[in-house]
């Protein structure tokens, strides 16, 4: 099992071993660089995997092959897409490199990961809306490589507009702010409107420290999220997630909850509902 | 070779199929039993999508059934028999989002595969992938531009279809779970509670701003009237019109609308002019702003909304015309809304122009006269001259004064 990190600034980048990293114009959700610093980066590192998970125009193809090209150059440990252009353009060029179906929402069963895996895609990064059963047997029934995201805040929320900028344009107000957040009902949520539109994070934090000590014999890669936390703070649960076993569980635990306020366990044991009348057959 | 586009309506219920294909629509799309991504509708049983099928292809139109959740894996275990099942009532396509159906679908049925918008598809390398896979059409996302759309239909052989009309999703489909992690319901499996039409407090570090209204995701709806010429000249498909959960009067006078202008620029695209007043129906029917959105390239402050819950509920829907006595003019009429003898009203239908006249004697189901008809479906007769057929609509009067009268 690796532990993955999804890196909250290129500061903390040395201290990480297998890190998840954007490229500016490909990429949301995860940190991005441009391609001279990712080359840096990659000649540094064991295990960079690259996220190319936006989804495309068709004026961005051409620049989306060069860059795969490219990508393809240096030793990374693959890529991650949510656009099935990606993985079309990988599969017509016949480039060598592993892919990761990072379609964030959709990854929810293990047929439609087989699917993906029959159709070029090396490794599936599981949804954050499936539950701790669920995805042991996404596990008992794939060959497919299994990423799955089991600390930190979660994206929920990706659109082409920018939610953020209109609103201050509407209303013609001024504001030069670095930080936004939403809130409803006493909670708040991260809002980012970049140059990819707007995304937005889950109000708490994933902490899935004890179902990690079960899920690191069977899934290959566990993915801590850097986003919102600062780089102590992430170095620090990223050690706690290295050391943690069935004694230390529950000190880890507390030692979690003492330095985060918000930790949920998300969906892992909570299922959804999406049906709430019922109809006649 | 010039193809007409096919015009597509949505189905909520078997009344609503029927509307739709009676007004114009050369097709709808609607949900079965299960697998649905409007679980909360009504949608059809089995029975009902048979009936359905039969009614929509007895006047040589079709029928596409949504098959579009994101599966789990309980759900995906249930796949096969319930394709099989559609399958045997012969619907002309199912609507799918997750590949793994159109897997099964192609092994084990001869159902005809269209590409869901929930797969957010907007470029050529993935409608290539996708059409190799064996889909028939493709749903584009919303945030295609016509620049978008027509490189498309250069470069890949694949049917196209396109929104014309209809609330948006804020975020890219399939890309929002903002309904999950908000009220617990699966946005992806047919649970959208809509999150984008709440309102929220912003803040920038940590400071609350204010515009006067509260923030918001919402955006308003889409309307591409304006447009149908130049979607035309570009060989889309289909033109998509968004609603399952709508009433019948907005089916009805949206897909009547469409139907007319499609008509108008096809038969003489050379005299074709703008109808605005079609323009002025579309938006009092829907009751909300509506833009076109990303078709243009645009992607401002002007496609937002922030009125979400200042909407006044139109009451411009009166009745539903159930049946017509050819001998005594009679019409028994379903009321909707409340009317009352003395007001200048409305009767549309599939089947002639509109008709404006001011209500005279109404009576009953006893045959007692009344002069107000308030109670929601209650039964009526009404002396009206011209000739009335089942499924025509009455309503309000909201055209210009260039329509026949009596």
């Amino acid at each position: 099992m690796a532990l993955v990190t999804i890196p909250n600034s290129v500061d903390n980048i040395n201290n990480l071993d297998s890190i998840l990293i954007g490229l500016e114009g490909y990429s949301i959700n995860v940190l991005t660089v441009k391609m001279n610093e990712l080359r840096k980066i990659v000649q540094a590192k064991k295990s960079v995997f690259v996220s190319l998970n936006k989804n495309f125009t068709n004026s961005e193809l051409d620049a989306l092959t060069d860059v795969i090209k490219m990508l393809s150059k240096l030793k990374i440990a693959g890529i991650f897409y949510y656009d099935v252009a990606v993985l079309n353009i990988v599969n017509k060029l016949k480039i060598d490199i592993k892919l990761i179906w990072a379609a964030e929402h959709l990854t929810t069963n293990y047929y439609t990961i087989n699917y993906w895996h029959r159709h070029g895609a090396w490794g599936t990064f599981l949804s954050s809306e499936i539950t701790f059963e669920e995805i042991k047997e996404i596990v008992q029934n794939t060959d497919s490589n299994l990423f799955i995201q089991l600390f930190g805040y979660i994206p929920m929320y990706a659109s082409r507009r920018h939610a953020v900028k209109n609103y201050l344009r509407n209303f013609n107000l001024n504001d030069n702010s670095t930080n936004y957040t939403i809130s409803k009902e006493g909670k708040e949520y991260a809002i980012l409107d970049n140059s990819e539109g707007t995304q937005i994070y889950s109000s708490f934090i994933l902490n899935g420290l004890r179902e990690y000590l079960q899920l690191r014999d069977i899934v290959p890669y566990i993915v801590i999220n850097g986003y919102g936390l600062d780089s102590e703070q992430l170095l620090k649960v990223i050690g706690l997630f290295n050391s943690a076993n069935s004694n230390n569980i529950e000190k880890s635990i507390t030692t979690l909850q003492q330095m985060f306020d918000n930790l949920e366990s998300g969906f892992l044991h909570e299922e959804t509902i999406y049906q709430v009348k019922k109809n006649a057959s | 070779m010039r193809v007409k586009p096919e015009l597509l309506a949505p189905a909520g219920d078997l009344e609503r199929l029927k509307i739709a294909l009676l007004y114009g629509a050369d097709a709808v799309y609607c949900g079965g039993p299960g697998f649905g991504l409007r679980a909360n509708a009504v949608n059809f049983t089995f029975n009902e999508l048979e009936e359905g099928i039969a009614f929509a292809h007895n006047l040589g139109k079709k029928v596409y059934v949504t098959v579009n959740i994101v599966l789990h894996n309980k759900e995906a275990r249930k796949l096969k028999e319930y394709l099989i099942k559609l399958d045997s009532l012969h619907p002309d396509a199912i609507i799918v989002s997750d590949p793994y159906v159109m897997e099964v679908a192609k092994e084990n049925t001869s159902l005809d595969i269209h590409l869901s918008t929930q797969q957010s598809t907007l470029n050529y390398e993935s409608c290539e992938f996708f059409y190799q896979e064996g889909v028939k059409r493709i749903v584009l996302a919303r945030e295609c531009t016509k620049e978008d759309i027509k490189e498309i239909i250069q470069k890949v052989p694949v049917e196209i279809e396109v929104f014309i009309h209809g609330a948006m999703c804020a975020g890219y489909s399939g890309r929002c779970v903002l309904s999950n992690f908000l009220t617990k319901r699966d946005a992806n499996r047919g649970g959208c509670s809509q999150i984008c039409r709440w309102d929220f407090k912003l803040k920038g570090d940590g400071k609350e701003i204010n515009g006067g209204k509260d923030f918001t995701l919402c955006s308003k709806d889409l309307s591409l009237l304006k447009y149908l010429p130049e979607m035309i000249d570009m060989g889309i498909t289909s033109f998509k019109i968004e609603g399952r959960m709508r009433s019948i009067y907005y089916i009805a006078t949206v897909v009547s609308i469409y139907r007319k202008a499609i008509d108008e620029y096809w038969n003489n695209p050379k005299k074709y002019e703008y109808n605005k007043e079609y323009e002025r129906i579309l938006r009092r029917c829907a009751n909300r702003d509506s833009v076109a959105q990303f078709f243009n390239g645009i992607n401002d402050e002007t496609c937002s909304y922030y009125n979400g819950r200042e909407e006044v509920s139109n009451q411009d829907f009166l009745g539903q015309i159930m049946t017509y006595d050819d001998e005594t003019h009679m019409a028994t009429i379903e009321q909707r809304n409340y009317f009352k003898k003395g007001d200048v009203v409305e009767i549309f239908g599939p089947n002639h122009e509109t008709y404006t006249l001011k209500i005279g004697e109404i009576f009953d189901e006893n045959g007692d006269k009344i002069d107000i008809v308030r109670h929601p479906k209650q039964i009526i007769k009404m002396y009206v001259e011209p000739q009335l057929y089942p499924f025509d609509l009455m309503r309000q009067s909201v055209v210009d004064n260039d329509v026949k009268k009596w």
